[in-house]
């Protein structure tokens, strides 16, 4: 039988359930042991300060052991991670969240949809979503898309993104979003029948 | 002039995933499919997916922050192991399921005691002892917040929360929604005027956070509340 150090996650995680799922399982602090610095390294990089990543670490791993039994067998254990990580990152930021940051001029004017969605606004919503989709793919540069997701997505903080994504320039994420918002906005105006647009 | 809701839910939608979208094990899988791949060429969602994933994965730690990571992971792998590690025995036995059979039993007995007591009332021999474990054992593990707490319509006055047992003191503490702090304050009592120097900073809209920690008198932290948020209505 290999030690349990040489096994893969997901083989100790496997084991760990076939076992009964006991606390205080030697595996389970083999599995943790490989993943801190990376989940560490994350919070940290989201809240800028150790305490808050420690708690929002604990919180992580806290949950990831409650749901184990939930992992299938046939996933990455990596991945499954990642994906818990960057909700809960996520959860956490909207608790504390009033609104969204907003200090930009808007590319697309707004419409009906702002205060009262009905179907025909949902409609136009789709669509537009659609052809922005296309404009990113086609006019942004691929950290600019990460940074835009981050923010719109993820709804995640400029100084998070700033710092997650190592940026060094004076601004951090901010420059990213404000150039890619500019290029948006000229390749809107560039595309016939393209989105409703600021002049 | 502010970026509309309505522009940021077209931006979210065109960089959110799609039902075409393969999951992240698809993508970050050594071999990716053909399907797959030619999907990834064509979706910014996926290349954001896989170039965050691996920012995840592979990201090295820079040398100004290798110090906090360490600390971090040091304090995350000891509370989670604490937290995971099978209760001792004598901790098992203020359980609250342990103390409910508990409370049965002794209750049981209270009772064949009790028959006994009555029915040999002539006897010297003393009384059973009663030892039922009370609610005053269980200790809280975090401070309860009271107020103010989530949308209020005028400025507070006051911080109020829970008495923590066996504290000295509780320390107040009121961040930015960014966790920038721009007060703290220390009182013996389970609640603080808010001083007009603070109140100036409370502004219609925007949120602010605040939390308690209570210590006991060697100056050790006995615990922590949730870090809860208030905002005072705009009118």
């Amino acid at each position: 039988m290999p030690a349990m150090e040489s096994l893969s996650d997901e083989e100790l995680i496997s084991q760990f359930r076939g076992q009964g799922c006991q606390a205080g399982d030697k595996r389970i602090d083999i599995l943790f042991e490989r993943h801190y610095p990376r989940v560490s390294l994350w919070c940290l990089r989201f809240t800028g300060n150790r305490d808050t990543a420690a708690d929002l670490s604990q919180e992580i791993f806290l949950n990831v052991h409650k749901h184990l039994d939930s992992f299938r067998g046939d996933a990455k254990f990596s991945t499954w991670l990642y994906t818990i990580t960057r909700n809960q990152c996520r959860n956490k930021w909207r608790a504390t969240q009033a609104t969204p940051e907003e200090s930009m001029e808007p590319i697309i004017e707004a419409s009906a949809a702002d205060s009262a969605p009905d179907a025909y606004s949902l409609l136009e919503t789709s669509e537009l979503a659609g052809r922005m989709k296309q404009l990113m793919q086609d006019a942004l540069e691929p950290i600019e898309q990460r940074v835009m997701t981050l923010h719109y997505v993820d709804e995640m903080p400029l100084e998070s993104i700033t710092r997650l994504l190592g940026l060094t320039n004076a601004s951090g994420a901010k420059a990213y979003i404000v150039s890619a918002r500019r290029k948006l906005n000229a390749a809107a105006a560039r595309s016939k029948g393209g989105p409703n647009v600021h002049k | 002039m502010s970026t509309s809701n309505w522009e940021r839910e077209v931006m979210r939608r065109a960089l959110e995933q799609t039902a075409d979208c393969p999951v992240l094990d698809e993508l970050t899988a050594e071999s990716r499919s053909v399907v797959v791949e030619a999907h990834l060429k064509s979706c910014a969602h996926c290349q954001n997916e896989l170039a965050l994933f691996s920012e995840f994965s592979t990201a090295d730690v820079r040398p100004q922050e290798a110090g906090d990571v360490s600390w971090v992971a040091v304090k995350t792998a000891e509370r989670v192991k604490a937290a995971l590690s099978p209760a001792p025995w004598w901790k098992t036995i203020f359980a609250p399921q342990f103390v409910k059979q508990a409370s049965f039993g002794m209750a049981a007995l209270l009772m064949v005691a009790s028959g006994a007591f009555y029915a040999s009332r002539t006897s010297t021999e003393p009384a059973f002892p009663s030892e039922t474990p009370t609610a005053s054992t269980l200790r809280a593990s975090s401070i309860q917040l009271i107020e103010p707490l989530e949308d209020i319509n005028s400025t507070p006055s006051s911080f109020q929360w829970e008495e923590f047992t066996n504290c000295s003191d509780y320390q107040v503490i009121v961040s930015e929604v960014d966790r920038m702090q721009i007060w703290s304050s220390r009182t013996t009592k389970s609640g603080m005027p808010i001083p007009e120097q603070l109140k100036k900073q409370v502004l219609p809209g925007k949120t602010l956070l605040w939390k308690v920690i209570a210590y006991d008198a060697a100056g050790k932290q006995l615990a922590e509340s949730e870090t809860r948020k208030f905002r005072v209505a705009v009118k």
